[in-house]
């Protein structure tokens, strides 16, 4: 590791210990729906509860948002994310999103694209909408495999190119790359460029959900390291490549990512899940949820609450983490790679074999 | 009061490793463009000054309605 780096580690250590001191609210999820209008073969959530498990009525969030967290916060610095299942199930995204415009939010979500035809994009854009990632995970026949629906694919593209026709929107395209695609990543981005997409996060599939079950979605080490000299790659060639936020990456840190590895969940993101839950990112398990909407002051847990995210000195405790000498970077790694039981299930800096 | 001085220390810090390490083939993005700062389940966010604070020119359309 050049020493550059190494000094840029520690001031980003010294950063995240502000960070976790003020603990801004910036990204709150709301995990609104659990229905889906796919069932990914690596869903993290395993939506298998779509059918039985009601939406959560807009109003219960607004509610929060009116009484507890907008006192507190300045509505133009929060980014709020419309989560599912599949955002778009809900009839009324329309009109949550026109509601939190209006009180000065910020909103974005995650699609699948295959229910955002051309009007229903246009509704979104007038009621606020200003970030959107629509999901691509490979060449046409990949894509319809992983995602179990055949005109996937083709709603995924449809929705790139309305997203690629709206110059003030921010968008990008994020891909699981499994062990079917990850030899394929040329053809995926000359594909996705040639669509308009200018902005591509890529990413591995972790062993939970549906995923833990299934291998063939899991990369390999040699794989994992592909994926990343791909990108480097990538961006040398000046192309906006980019892996998602998870996972300490060693001497990777600086050039995979716009910014160096820091796990935010607890200290700027937090969530609201579906049965009231208040936790982090929304696929941290349920050990380390914090309090529910329906019983306790968000505002109150957020400032109170989340001392196992803001001090993480207890994952040190046990391997792989004890005697790791990149722990002060990496401190555990992401919160949602910890098992109820707090061990880890992934490490990523093992997988690039830099734990020497 | 320690609040905003831990605020300033962190716009220094974040322009601090920005330098070091950020200014690559990227920084044009990085500065104006969408900043995916989260991971899978989140639409990138729209501002560099979320991630570091970062007092930089970010180039945002006004927040104005979109029906206009």
């Amino acid at each position: 590791m050049n020493v550059r780096l190494k000094i840029a580690l520690w001031l980003e250590r010294w950063r995240r210990q502000n960070l976790k001191e003020l603990h801004p609210l910036q990204q709150l999820f709301w995990e609104s729906t659990l229905r889906c209008n796919v069932h990914c073969l690596h869903c993290g959530s395993d939506c298998v509860a779509s059918v039985t498990t009601p939406d959560m009525p807009a109003e219960d969030f607004l509610r929060v948002i009116d009484t507890e967290i907008t006192p507190h916060v300045d509505p133009h610095k929060v980014l709020i994310i419309i989560s599912g299942g599949e955002p778009l199930m809900r009839k009324d995204l329309t009109d949550i999103g026109r509601a939190l415009h209006e009180r000065g939010y910020r909103w974005g979500m995650v699609t699948n694209g295959l229910a955002l035809t051309e009007k229903r994009f246009r509704e979104l854009r007038q009621a606020g909408l200003r970030s959107i990632t629509i999901s691509c995970d490979g060449l046409e026949k990949d894509h319809i495999w992983l995602r179990q629906h055949p005109l996937a694919f083709e709603g995924a593209i449809r929705a790139i190119k309305l997203c690629a026709a709206d110059k003030n929107l921010t968008w990008d395209v994020v891909t699981c790359v499994n062990q079917r695609t990850i030899n394929q990543l040329p053809a995926i981005r000359d594909m996705l460029w040639s669509i308009g997409v200018q902005d591509w996060r890529v990413f591995g599939i972790d062993p939970m959900g549906r995923a833990a079950a299934n291998p063939e979605l899991i990369l390999d080490d040699d794989q994992f390291r592909h994926l990343m000299d791909f990108i480097v790659s990538e961006r040398e060639a000046g192309r906006h490549v980019s892996y998602s936020c998870e996972g300490y990456l060693g001497t990777y840190e600086g050039r995979v990512r716009d910014h160096l590895y820091q796990c935010a969940a607890g200290i700027s993101v937090a969530s609201i899940l579906i049965d009231g839950s208040i936790s982090a990112c929304t696929s941290i398990r349920g050990k380390y949820y914090q309090g529910n909407i329906y019983k306790d002051s968000f505002w109150q847990v957020w400032e109170e609450g989340f001392k196992s995210y803001r001090d993480r000195s207890w994952m040190k405790q046990s391997e792989p983490c004890k005697d790791c000498k990149a722990f002060a970077f990496c401190e555990g790694n992401g919160m949602h790679l910890r098992r109820e039981d707090g061990s880890l299930m992934l490490c990523h800096l093992h997988r690039l074999g830099q734990t020497k | 009061m320690r609040k905003k001085i831990l605020s300033r220390i962190n716009i220094a810090l974040g322009s601090a490793i920005f330098a070091l390490v950020g200014m690559n083939s990227c920084a044009r993005q990085l500065l104006y463009g969408p900043d995916p700062v989260v991971k899978y389940g989140c639409p990138p966010d729209t501002t560099v000054v979320a991630l570091y604070g970062v007092n930089m020119p970010v180039e945002e359309p006004p927040f104005t309605d979109t029906n206009e």
